[in-house]
């Protein structure tokens, strides 16, 4: 199940429709090599959610927090990044599996460090790099089964 | 023994205060407001009994397994208030308190706690009640349905308690031996009758933590 992106703008859209894939509660775990696109990704994840401002990347905040308005009943997108946790108890501290229980969902960059955290239910997007542009993005899982018909949809 | 019992493991926060003669148990909130229901909660109760911080001589705090947010500030409140008054602080399961919940109750036989872990997982363990309530293994991380199979394929009457029974009730219920007993928030009646027990140092109690832990040490990144 992988969305070829041959450039950042693609990379970006394929983010956008992924809005389409998500649910309230969901805890996506964004995976790819420094450079690959994640932060892209995520912003156009949050202009298909509704989020008015600029997503940027949380390396240093660790959790943004972006009000969305759509009709999916996502009213808050928590992004997150891992990138510059130093220990386990750090992650355990931001709590995200508990936060996106109530009308969000939460992206999180460099999850899979610390996945068990997050429980089995997750979506784990993975983007590869193929060339300076193009890309691969994988979606995988145990909650994209569940997810199988939009997942389908979204690789179209 | 003037005991204070505190329990934040579920979306529940709820608390017991008893002097040996007197008791009050209290369910403070139902839904995740641990944090601004818990202080005063407990300064109303002492109140009621005409006690303070410092007449308590024993603080028993569910350390989980449970909702991460809601022990943090069970916790807190258990360390900080032990600390002040000189209190001795007793850690207590979530999965024991419906264990031994359950067993006031009535419950006898083989059973199973089940806490509801969030996204597909719940944390669980089983017991033996008879005339004391044993346990058999230690708690762990599993997926309801795993749980659920293992019980209708062995066959044996169990009886399943907790808030992870009532999020997957409709697996639970089709165990052809099983019984759910409605019992979803520990109980702090439980806590309160376990306040005797051997004290000390409290961590919580999360699970995940020990895979997280190995997983986070082989991380792959630049």
């Amino acid at each position: 199940m992988k969305r070829a992106s041959a450039s950042a703008t693609a990379t970006e859209a394929a983010g956008q429709a992924f809005a389409d894939v998500l649910a309230p509660g969901d805890v996506v775990l964004l995976s790819g090599p420094l450079g690959a696109g994640k932060t892209t990704f995520v912003r156009g994840l949050a202009r298909g959610l509704g989020v008015v401002e600029r997503a940027t990347s949380p390396t240093f905040t660790m959790v943004r927090q972006h009000r969305c308005h759509n009709a999916r009943g996502i009213e808050t997108l928590h992004h997150a990044d891992l990138y510059r946790v130093g220990s386990i108890d750090e992650v355990l501290d931001l709590a995200l599996g508990e936060l996106v229980e109530e009308q969000s969902v939460a992206v999180i960059e460099w999850g899979e460090i610390a996945a068990p955290i997050f429980g089995v239910d997750v979506l784990r997007v993975t983007i590869e790099v193929i060339s300076d542009e193009a890309r691969r993005i994988g979606v995988s899982g145990a909650l994209a089964a569940d997810r199988a018909a939009a997942i389908a949809r979204w690789l179209t | 023994m003037r005991v204070l019992a505190i329990e934040t493991a579920t979306t529940a926060c709820a608390i017991g205060l008893g002097d040996g003669e007197r008791r009050v148990v209290r369910l403070l909130a139902s839904d995740r407001r641990h944090v601004e229901v818990l202080a005063p909660g407990i300064v109303a109760a002492l109140g009621d009994l005409d006690l303070r911080a410092r007449d308590l001589e024993r603080i028993v705090v569910d350390r989980g397994p449970g909702l991460f947010t809601g022990l943090r500030v069970g916790l807190a409140t258990a360390v900080a208030l032990a600390d002040a008054s000189g209190a001795i602080l007793v850690g207590v399961t979530s999965l024991e308190l419906l264990a031994h919940g359950a067993h006031a109750l009535g419950v006898r036989g083989s059973l199973v706690a089940v806490v509801d872990g969030r996204r597909g997982e719940v944390f669980t363990q089983r017991f033996e009640l008879g005339d004391e309530v044993l346990a058999r293994g230690e708690p762990a991380v599993e997926r309801p349905r795993d749980l659920v199979i293992a019980w209708a394929t062995n066959g044996a009457t169990v009886t399943f308690v907790g808030d992870g029974v009532a999020r997957y009730r409709a697996d639970f219920a089709a165990v052809p031996n099983g019984a759910v007993y409605d019992l979803g928030v520990p109980p702090v009646e439980a806590a309160l009758a376990l306040a005797a027990r051997e004290g000390g140092a409290v961590t919580p109690l999360y699970l995940r933590e020990a895979d997280a832990v190995a997983n986070f040490s082989t991380r792959d990144r630049p």
